[in-house]
């Protein structure tokens, strides 16, 4: 386990009669930046809280740093940063005094560091929590995480209601941190074009499943979006093939298919001249896969009539 | 140094890294033996992964333009065959190939862009 900063085999947690994690079998590699993607609800939270050690797996495991997360050891739970919606701190409290506050619980707090992210936006030290801005209040936080040098980052939509400016910053800062100190982070966020730049792994979860989990570099290489004018199927590609999504759009169909093996040349040939390819941003992967997933997901694709 | 990376292009990091180190050594922006970043410096301007750049890198050499020395970094190699003029035909030719698709697609034959073509180079004031 110990080269994975975080593993999971077949991980299930149940709220009651709510499965809100699914048989999640998951790893990352240390160094490296999980993009973890899904609508609300699909139990991304969850799965964090559970890499916290915050709430018991119902089933199966979770490692975090070489340890499982039930129950989490002390050092790892201090090896392990987060910023999400459920950590607010006192709102009297001025900057210093949120400074003071980590610096007594966390012994790898670096004063400094955290000093110098406040003031590269601008934040004055004696100003109130209460008196920032959502964005800023989101920039202290995670500032006090990254202080603290932790070797994995849990940011859960780190970078709600933050200006372009200061989610460029914030995310350069990450990718940062996770270089100088081979640490790993997962990132939560619905804004997907803002992370795309930063990070490494992909995980695409609904309701509870995991629907896509691989490297950003091989989705980049082998998913495309082919658009079929005057046709409603997709010629035969090989088995290593499979189909993403597919919606019809008046007479042209649209495909979003995952491929292996098959040189660009190779596909222009098979797909035929009435075949447009693309190459697919991660938004564009994620609304194909939420939105028009074939009924039978992630199955190799069989040729269809002609 | 400076490399325009587009992020949200669908191409792979690492591939658009070797492409632009090869633009660069082609026109001359980079000279023969000149040495490139390291690996953490070029991972951390980019905001990527050190094993992107290691991979980009690993396939420079593979094809020949540069060269790894050992405890040294990574150099522009002597005779990598690079040219300015390989690598515009390189670039003219993709060109050419995506505009052809499309013709082709919109039922055109070669002849017939051909002629498109003539056309509108002149009266763009070129050689017809």
């Amino acid at each position: 386990m110990s080269d994975h900063a975080v593993q999971t085999v077949a991980l299930r947690r149940d709220f009651g009669a709510i499965r809100a994690v699914d048989g999640l079998t998951l790893e990352l590699a240390q160094g490296s930046i999980l993009l973890l993607l899904g609508p609300n609800g699909a139990g991304k939270t969850t799965l964090l809280r559970i890499l916290m050690g915050l709430i018991e797996p119902t089933a199966g495991t979770a490692y975090v740093l070489g340890s499982p997360t039930w129950p989490q050891p002390a050092q790892v739970i201090s090896a392990v940063g987060y910023v999400g919606d459920r950590c607010e701190p006192p709102a009297w409290a001025t900057l210093t005094m949120l400074e003071d506050l980590q610096a007594g619980v966390a012994e790898s707090f670096d004063r400094a560091l955290f000093r110098e992210l406040c003031r590269q936006r601008e934040l004055a030290s004696d100003r109130p929590y209460s008196s920032l801005s959502k964005g800023q209040r989101r920039w202290t936080l995670v500032s006090l995480v990254l202080a603290c040098r932790p070797r994995l980052i849990l940011l859960d939509e780190p970078a709600d209601g933050l200006d372009p400016s200061a989610r460029r910053a914030l995310y350069d800062r990450l990718r940062d941190h996770v270089n100088q100190h081979e640490a790993s982070a997962i990132v939560t966020t619905h804004v997907i074009a803002d992370v795309e730049r930063i990070g490494d792994e992909v995980a695409i979860l609904d309701r509870g499943r995991l629907l896509l989990s691989a490297p950003l570099e091989d989705l980049r290489d082998r998913v495309r979006q082919v658009e079929i004018s005057g046709g409603e199927s997709l010629p035969y590609l090989g088995d290593r093939t499979s189909v993403l999504g597919h919606v019809q759009r008046g007479a042209t169909a649209i495909f979003w298919i995952k491929q292996d093996g098959l040189s660009e040349d190779e596909l222009c040939a098979r797909l035929g001249p009435r075949a447009t390819i693309r190459n697919v941003d991660l938004e564009t992967l994620y609304l194909a896969l939420a939105e028009h997933r074939p009924a039978a997901e992630a199955e190799p694709l069989r040729e269809v009539d002609s | 140094m400076y490399l325009y990376l587009d992020y949200r292009s669908g191409e792979p990091i690492y591939r658009q890294i070797v492409e632009a180190i090869k633009y660069k050594v082609a026109s001359g922006q980079l000279a023969t033996d000149e040495r490139l970043p390291s690996i953490r410096v070029l991972a951390g301007e980019l905001k990527i992964n050190s094993r992107t750049v290691v991979k980009a890198y690993e396939e420079l050499q593979h094809a020949g333009l540069v060269v790894m020395r050992q405890g040294q970094g990574v150099f522009v190699a002597a005779n990598h065959g690079v040219t300015p003029e390989s690598v515009r035909r390189k670039a003219i030719g993709e060109m050419a190939r995506r505009m052809l698709a499309e013709a082709f697609r919109l039922g055109a034959d070669e002849a017939e862009v051909l002629k498109i073509m003539q056309s509108e180079a002149g009266k763009m004031g070129s050689e017809p």
